[in-house]
């Protein structure tokens, strides 16, 4: 009976599609990996499939995934996660909304931004892979005035099965032409290992303004930690001007943050490399600091980019310092990139400083008519920690060429203590083969060895983790 | 098991049957002014390209872009920048500074992104005039520009192009227009 439901179903669902009332987008990533790391389960078969359903001002949507948990970078924690037990299949995402003219609803897991994101941000982080959504209702009204109110849960990230809360409104409204003016307010209840919540109340206030010149934002927010009676007030402030001139820009930004580092939110870090101004130190705790920025097109085909920034802490114990120089060339027979980085931090009171620098230079170039797209790194780290001083290097190349409709990336990184150890060090190989199987499926095949974060390679941009051995995806939209 | 499996093969086989459409969407513009997809329509092909700052394959592809909105006067070319909130600033400083032909737009909550199954981009659509999706493609190469022309000349009713019309080193023929209107 359930059987004959289901398929009535799916043909009441092809005729709404017919009427073109009903229209469902979905995308179904399978994946066979092969890990050749020392574990219980070398071998395993992961599922995500996605799906959004809309119908007339409904719509819903929900991804399921059969997955192993990803692996971590560390060796020895490995043998911890590879256990049978660490397989997961569960509902990722689950939710359903209404929308009639200016007003929705939306309920389940929500992605949803407050301003810039300082007050107020429920999102998932691919870069590191952490999920930060609530659990929501949410409700906007999109008209001139623009109004927000959210309450919502997302699992503890100190208690297991146990919630935090998170509640609280938004309104933004345009002055005059260009100009948009906005205020937040939020409040977190966040579960102590000790069984209490912990309260946070935030407030603030925003403006932009845009016109063909000048693009600005600012932003105050206040905030006020309390539980029982210890009192913690902190405060973020940022502010970002650019001027456009024909085609030079030049900009400007700071940042006065302190006591503003809590789960969910997503503050400008205020440089190129959206680098924190220590490891040691959460983004928002306790950090000032200042942006410029300037970029300049040249003839239509040169287009050049400076950008520095530095931060410190209100101790002057730590520092940073992030530098961005970049050549962007653009001609009929490709486009070539040349550009330098260097990312310096210090931190007095360990006696700690690193140093990071690395030349990049990318650009498309033709061997016996041949079309190849090359790119080469060479990061240098220079590193002191207390009496004890280190340097290696990291370079890594990548080659992309393309033979009908079957795309290839060719990789190698590799870490070398000095020139000297060059024979002896360990290379990263790895190649990535892209097929367009049907118009809406893509097989992918990846061997190798790779460290992990953003990669680009063969035409896309994506976040993967640390892996090594053979993945075989096919991913298809519908 | 097996009988889901069955189920969602046929779902997933008889979807694409039917013309997609893109869906209604309102996302704000560069004044945080929204932009609706129906005042994007009627006027010829659209292209849609979701991009994000930090992805490098995206911005090889707007150059080849912008010469095809510069070619095409019927066509318009709309980037939506995925970019997270604090990173906004400087996909707009990007595109400001370039002054290309584009309408742009921002989606940092990827509510449209993910309705479009938008995961790694670039990631573009081309639509005829009604708004129906009639060719999408993820990522960027050299080459694939020509494929989202072989599209936008279906839209338009447009021959093939002659070989004639291109410069040498295959510079794009910036006046081809007048060309266009005799091939018809």
């Amino acid at each position: 009976m359930r059987w004959k439901a289901i398929v009535i179903l799916v043909f009441v669902a092809v005729s709404l599609m017919g009427q073109n009332t009903l229209q469902i987008n979905g995308i179904n990533e399978a994946e066979f990996v092969y890990r050749t790391a020392a574990d219980s389960l070398n071998t395993y078969f992961s599922n995500e499939f996605g799906f959004n359903l809309a119908y007339r001002e409904f719509n819903f949507g929900m991804k399921f995934i059969a997955d192993l948990p990803k692996y971590s970078n560390e060796q020895p924690k490995l043998m911890d996660e590879i256990i049978p037990g660490s397989l997961s299949v569960e509902w990722e995402e689950l939710y359903a909304g209404f929308a009639r003219d200016e007003f929705s609803v939306h309920v389940g897991t929500t992605e949803e931004t407050f301003g810039n994101g300082i007050v107020f941000r429920s999102y998932k982080d691919m870069e590191f892979d952490e999920d930060h959504r609530l659990q929501s209702v949410l409700m906007r009204y999109d008209g001139k005035l623009k109004l927000k109110g959210i309450y919502g849960a997302i699992n503890s990230d100190t208690v297991v099965n146990r919630y935090d809360l998170a509640f609280g409104a938004d309104a933004e409204y345009p002055l005059f032409t260009g100009l948009r003016m906005g205020a937040s307010a939020m409040a977190f209840r966040n579960l102590s290992p000790i069984n209490t919540y912990l309260y946070r109340d935030v407030a603030a206030g925003r403006m932009q303004y845009s016109n063909a010149f000048l693009e600005g934002f600012a932003e105050y927010a206040y905030s006020k930690q309390y539980k029982a009676n210890d009192i913690s007030l902190g405060h973020a402030a940022f502010i970002s001007a650019d001027y456009f001139w024909d085609v030079l820009l030049l900009g400007a930004a700071y940042k006065n943050y302190r006591g503003f580092d809590y789960r969910l939110n997503d503050i400008p870090l205020g440089n190129y490399h959206g680098e924190t101004l220590s490891d040691a130190l959460a983004s928002g705790q306790d950090e000032e600091g200042w942006q410029l920025r300037a970029a300049y097109t040249l003839l239509d085909n040169y287009y050049l980019n400076m950008d520095y920034a530095e931060a410190w802490d209100s101790s002057g114990d730590k520092r940073m310092n992030d530098l961005y120089l970049g050549v962007d060339m653009t001609f009929a027979s490709g486009g070539y990139q040349l550009a330098w980085s260097q990312i310096e931090k210090v931190d007095d009171g360990i006696k700690a400083w690193q140093k990071e620098y690395y030349p990049t230079v990318s650009g498309d170039i033709s061997i016996f008519s041949f079309p190849l797209h090359l790119k080469a790194e060479f990061k240098t780290v220079e590193k002191r920690r207390f009496e004890k001083e280190s340097s290696h290097y990291e370079p890594q190349m990548q080659a992309d060429f393309v033979l009908d409709k079957l795309s290839v990336s060719l990789g190698l990184q590799s870490w070398w203590a000095d020139f000297d150890s060059i024979m002896d060090s360990k290379y990263n190989p790895n190649i990535e083969i892209k097929y367009p199987l049907f118009s809406h499926s893509d097989l992918l095949v990846f061997a190798g060895k790779e460290q992990g974060g953003k990669v680009c390679r063969n035409g896309v941009c994506k976040f993967v983790a640390p892996f090594e051995g053979i993945k075989v995806e096919l991913s298809s939209r519908f | 098991m097996r009988k889901i499996f069955i189920l969602l093969t046929l779902l997933i086989t008889f979807l694409p049957v039917f013309a997609e459409k893109m869906p209604d969407f309102k996302l704000p513009d560069m004044s945080g002014t929204d932009v609706e997809l129906a005042s994007l329509l009627g006027k010829g092909p659209v292209i849609i390209d979701f991009w994000a700052d930090y992805c490098k394959p995206c911005k090889e592809a707007m150059p080849a872009l912008n010469m095809l909105a510069e070619k095409y006067e019927e066509l318009t070319v709309v980037m939506i920048s995925i970019d997270a909130p604090k990173a906004q600033s400087r996909a707009k400083s990007y595109l400001r500074s370039k002054q290309f032909k584009f309408v742009t737009l921002f989606d940092p909550d990827k509510k449209l992104a993910k309705q479009m199954n938008v995961v790694n981009p670039p990631h573009s659509f081309v639509l005829n005039s009604e708004g129906e999706i009639v060719y999408s493609h993820v990522g960027f190469e050299a080459g694939t520009e020509k494929e989202y022309e072989t599209h936008i000349r279906d839209l338009l009713g447009l021959k093939d192009e002659p070989k004639h019309q291109h410069g040498e080193n295959n510079e794009h023929c910036g006046n081809c227009g007048h060309h266009e209107e005799e091939e018809k």
